[in-house]
């Protein structure tokens, strides 16, 4: 992983050959200090970027460039400082670092020897800097200081120190600066420092498209993957853009995240996901760290709330007055740490600007509870897939886990995280139903997502499979139901279902009655059209029929309108049945029908005694006389409805149940 | 011509402010020492090099940048040093220390070595203040050739050392400059031209010795005219094979109003990151440059604008000077009348008149007479408080 982290222990010809991104603003860079006499003090820059923008690499790649120009070689000594300057602690040290480098890089002598000699001076500084830019003057050399993290040096000199260093750099034209920093630094923002707006700063921002791939394929190339790449780039370009949306464009990240960019499977990715994670943690834990305490505040409520938050939702989380917030806001925006958004409102929102280092800050300091411990995963999942690959690795996933090909913390971790994704097609999330019991992991659907998944079945011309979906809702009876109903009692779907055995699995009753529910309307839709019934068959189908309903009326699974509604059919049904002649068919059926549950027989008369006793006085009217008066109304009432003396009443078949 | 930012623009990155130039000098041959009064980024300190680079008028330049210095011995100190540093100067220095050496060894600082001059750090008698005094009277400068010294960075030397030593000593310090530029053996050979980013005289004022810079004849560099500023951008643009069709280049200067080199450079930078088609400003793109300057990334070009007002004001006059820019930014102007009624409001109605003067020598705004009215100097910085201060 040195790759990642420490440019500068890449060797020179792996860098420049890995230079891909950044070019623009090397070459202007470079074409400045060519184009630089240096008769006079010329431009110094600052490098303003997150870590992982480039900036050690492009002070690296600058100083290669300086060494390998014709026109700079031996002329502009390139004097590069380590990322963390220990050995210096005052502005002399500066001074007496570049002799150093000086005499162990360009063959100078004797310059350290001769600063030294006045270390008791009392202006050893003023002598220090004397003696190496008389060197400098000697030798006709002129150096460029190339300082990363120059903001950790301004911090090291006193204010002295600091207003000294600005009139060396805006007075001697032997030496120019091009440092690096992370943020804009105090030194450089506030107008009563010295250096304000001293420097050209260049800020590194996140990579475009076209960089992000030509990064990309440059980490192919060294990966030896770069085939894979071509085809991505070709085939789903949308997902080049994921990954530069969810890094933020930092290149240093892209490059962490490379691995999994090419990995399809999802084990193996999210076994490469937590590596990463940690990988990515002395880079993110900086980021952080690097803030003054109101700001880290601020970005740790802004990336716990990870959708877009109001300034006045944050002016409650974190108790600062908003003009604070808003400034500092302001600054964290201008750092890149976070991006605003406006919104058809005047507020505006802020979030996280790089989703990734959002995603790690959830999985390292998010709470603990059941729902937050797998947010991280979700917010990546969500982040990194399109919908498509979302459907994809949940079908894999299932099928996985079907053969029991994934068990143990990966099995409860992913089903989890697969099932608080937002945004789940009804159909990933059917799929995650099938292997409920196996991970434990509810899969509550909604009547709108069960009549999605009918009408995908539907469309499939499964048309059994898309009843079986539509009887999972809650409430069949809906508008959207009644809808999807009226479609399967047409052709094709009624043709298809008519040829289906009826002696059907009764452990889903829904399923069943909703079968039985098509083939009766599609009776009574027939009669109403005036086509012939074949009468033979109709005692088979309505012993199935009855039966079924001993076992709803056991499990109580209709709704009230839905088993009204079954009953307006059955006795519209009846009612035509008798119309024809087949009272005895019909009372025979009624009276005898039973169905052996948990070991019990139980009678249909019992258990709709309202039906039976309306059928039973309908012959024998008399024997209404014999009912108790609380059964004796609605029979009355499902009697007249049979026989069509209720042609002006409404019948009330709440009582039947 | 490249677009040199922060450091002062040297050699041929640095526009001719003909202008400016002859002012100066004009200034010089009338026998004048001088303070340049400017806003910030005007280019105070990149027209001082520019007379420093070309010996302009003729005469012998040294540039003395006193930002670090918090002592008065330090100050003269480092004077005596660059003037050391002039060509021909050693070899003037060397021959008059002989001969001022063996009359009364009046000059104790500096000795003579092998290679040169140096100087006596340790001895604890000297005066550099002396030294220089007796120096610049003593040595002889070609006929007719006067030495100017440029002091940059003046009044932030007058706060170190009022930081450091207390008022006595600073106010002594701007005595003995004083005295220095008065003192007749060298007022016909050496002329002060002093300037700084704080303005030296709120730095004095403060502590009641304006008195010691009544001497100094103050003059002002203006923005660029609308000539000068539309050939300065064309040479920005140049170098960078680009180039601006007049009617986006009279679009550009007709907006920008406040034509000071720095908004001409930042609006380059805004261009020279759009990708240009066949390399060529038109209006939209002067257009998107304006909305781009005044973008969070710019923030910090702009917001000392507003931070320096509190460092500057304090209590009811802070809220009054916040009022009235937000009034100007908000519907473009204000009146005289208006003004006064608001200082009333915020009971400044005594300092309102110094309050207007400090910003107006600060840049921020000036007065339009035949309207009677003050508006912001530049837009941009307009639009940059109606998008970031209110």
């Amino acid at each position: 992983m040195n790759i990642v982290y420490n440019p500068d222990q890449k060797n020179r010809q792996e860098l420049v050959s890995e230079f891909v991104v950044r070019y623009n603003v090397y070459k202007d860079i470079m074409g400045d200090l060519e184009s630089s006499k240096m008769k006079h003090p010329e431009q110094h820059y600052l490098l303003v970027g997150q870590r992982g923008m480039g900036k050690t690499t492009l002070l690296l790649r600058l100083k290669y460039g300086i060494e390998d120009s014709a026109i700079l070689k031996g002329r502009l000594l390139p004097i590069a400082f380590a990322e963390e300057q220990y050995q210096i602690s005052e502005l002399a040290n500066l001074w007496e670092y570049v002799a150093e480098y000086l005499e162990d890089h360009y063959g100078f002598s004797g310059v350290y020897d001769a600063i030294n000699r006045h270390i008791q001076d009392d202006h050893f500084e003023e002598k220090a800097f004397e003696i190496v830019d008389a060197e400098l003057k000697k030798e006709k050399k002129n150096i460029v200081l190339l300082i990363d993290n120059i903001g950790d040096l301004f911090h090291k000199l006193d204010l002295k120190e600091i207003r000294r260093l600005r009139e060396i750099l805006q007075t001697n034209s032997r030496i120019r600066v091009i440092g690096g920093s992370t943020t804009y630094l105090e030194e450089v923002l506030d107008h009563q420092q010295p250096f304000y707006e001293f420097f050209k700063i260049v800020r590194l921002e996140g990579l475009g498209k076209d960089e992000t791939i030509k990064l990309i394929i440059r980490l192919s190339e060294v990966h030896g993957e770069k085939e894979k790449i071509v085809k991505i780039i070709r085939d789903t370009p949308g997902r080049i853009e994921t990954m530069r949306i969810l890094t933020g464009g930092v290149p240093r990240t892209i490059a962490i995240m490379f691995g999994i960019f090419l990995d399809h499977e999802h084990e193996s990715a999210i076994k490469d996901l937590y590596k990463i994670l940690d990988l990515v943690t002395p880079l993110y834990k900086h980021r952080m760290d690097d803030l003054p305490v109101q700001q880290q505040k601020i970005v740790d409520a802004v990336a716990r709330n990870w959708e877009p938050i109001t300034v006045k939702e944050l002016t409650a989380r974190t108790r600062l007055v908003s003009k604070t917030l808003s400034a500092q806001l302001n600054q964290l925006e201008k750092e890149q740490i976070v991006v605003k958004h406006d919104t058809a409102t005047k507020n505006k929102t802020y979030m996280v600007r790089e989703r990734f280092w959002n995603i790690w800050y959830l999985m390292r300091y998010g709470r603990r509870d059941d729902r937050e411990k797998i947010i991280w995963l979700v917010k990546f999942l969500e982040s990194w897939l399109s919908d498509d690959e979302v459907k994809r690795r949940i079908e894999s996933f299932v099928a996985k886990v079907k053969k029991a090909g994934i068990a143990g913390e990966h099995l409860s971790l992913l089903s989890k995280a697969y099932a608080s994704l937002k945004n789940l097609s009804p159909g990933s999330k059917l799929k995650l139903r099938s292997i409920q019991e196996q991970t434990g992991e509810k899969i509550v659907m909604s009547d709108e997502e069960w009549i999605a998944c009918a009408q995908e079945e539907y469309d499939k011309g499964a048309y059994l499979e898309s009843l079986r979906h539509l009887t999972e809702t809650r409430d069949l009876f809906t508008k959207g139901g009644i809808e999807f109903l009226l479609k399967l009692l047409q052709p094709p779907a009624i043709t298809a279902l008519g040829a289906v055995d009826v002696s059907l699995d009764r452990t889903n009753t829904r399923f069943c009655w909703g079968f039985m529910l098509l083939a009766l309307w599609g009776r009574v839709i027939n009669v109403r059209f005036k086509h012939d019934l074949a009468y033979e068959s109709e005692p088979e189908f309505l012993t199935a029929l009855f039966q079924l309903l001993i076992v709803i009326s056991q499990k109580e699974e209709l709704t009230r309108l839905e088993s009204s509604m079954t009953f307006r059919l059955l006795a519209d049904h009846i009612r035509h049945l008798l119309s024809k002649g087949l009272y005895n068919v019909i009372y025979k059926l009624v009276d005898e029908t039973s169905l052996v549950l948990d070991g019990r027989t139980i009678l249909f008369r019992d258990v709709w005694k309202p039906l039976y006793l309306a059928i039973k006085c309908i012959h024998r009217r008399e024997e209404l006389m014999k009912m108790p008066s609380e059964l004796a109304g609605p029979a009355l009432d499902l009697e007249r409805h049979i026989t069509g003396r209720d042609r002006f009443v409404e019948v009330k078949f709440d009582g039947l149940m | 011509m490249k677009n040199v930012v922060g450091n002062p623009a040297r050699g041929e990155n640095f526009f001719r402010r003909e202008r400016e130039v002859r002012k100066i000098l004009t200034s010089i041959s009338n026998g004048n020492n001088i303070q340049i009064a400017a806003p910030r980024r005007v280019g105070k300190t990149s027209i001082l090099f520019h007379m420093l680079d070309e010996a302009s008028g003729g005469y012998k330049y040294v540039y003395v940048d006193t930002e670090s210095i918090d002592a008065e011995e330090d100050f003269y100190k480092k004077l005596l040093k660059e003037i050391l540093k002039l060509p021909g100067m050693q070899r003037a220095g060397e021959k008059f220390l002989k001969t001022a050496n063996s009359f009364a060894r009046r000059i104790k600082g500096l000795k003579i070595l092998e290679v040169g001059i140096d100087f006596e750090d340790d001895h604890v008698a000297i005066s550099y203040y002396e030294d220089l005094v007796h120096f610049l009277s003593g040595i002889e400068l070609d006929t007719n050739e006067q030495l100017i010294i440029l002091i940059d960075e003046f009044p932030q030397t007058i706060l170190n050392i009022l930081a450091r030593h207390g008022i006595d000593a600073t106010t002594r310090f701007l005595q003995s400059n004083r005295t220095l530029r008065i003192n007749p053996d060298i007022l016909d050979k050496v002329r002060f031209i002093y300037t700084g980013s704080v303005g030296l005289n709120h730095t004095v004022a403060a502590i009641d010795s304006t008195a010691f810079i009544n001497d100094l004849n103050t003059l002002e560099i203006e923005p660029l005219g609308k000539e000068e500023a539309a050939l300065f951008l064309a040479g920005l643009l140049a170098t960078r094979g680009v180039v601006i069709r007049d009617i986006a280049r009279e679009h550009l200067l007709k907006k920008l109003e406040w034509l000071i080199p720095f908004h001409i450079q930042l609006l380059v930078q805004e261009l020279l990151r759009m990708d240009l088609s066949n390399s060529s400003v038109d209006c939209h793109h002067v257009d998107l440059a304006f909305e781009e300057i005044v973008s969070t990334r710019n923030d910090n070009h702009f917001v000392h604008y507003y931070s320096r007002l509190k460092t500057q004001f304090k209590g009811q006059e802070l809220k009054y000077v916040s009022e009235i820019l937000r009034i100007m930014a908000d519907s473009g102007c204000i009146s005289q009348v208006e003004l006064f009624d608001k200082a009333v409001f915020f009971e400044v109605d005594g300092q309102y008149r110094k309050i207007i003067a400090i910003l107006v020598y600060d840049g921020y705004i000036h007065h339009i007479s035949n309207e009677n009215v003050y508006r912001f100097n530049s837009p941009i910085v307009r639009m940059w408080w109606l998008k970031y201060v209110y």
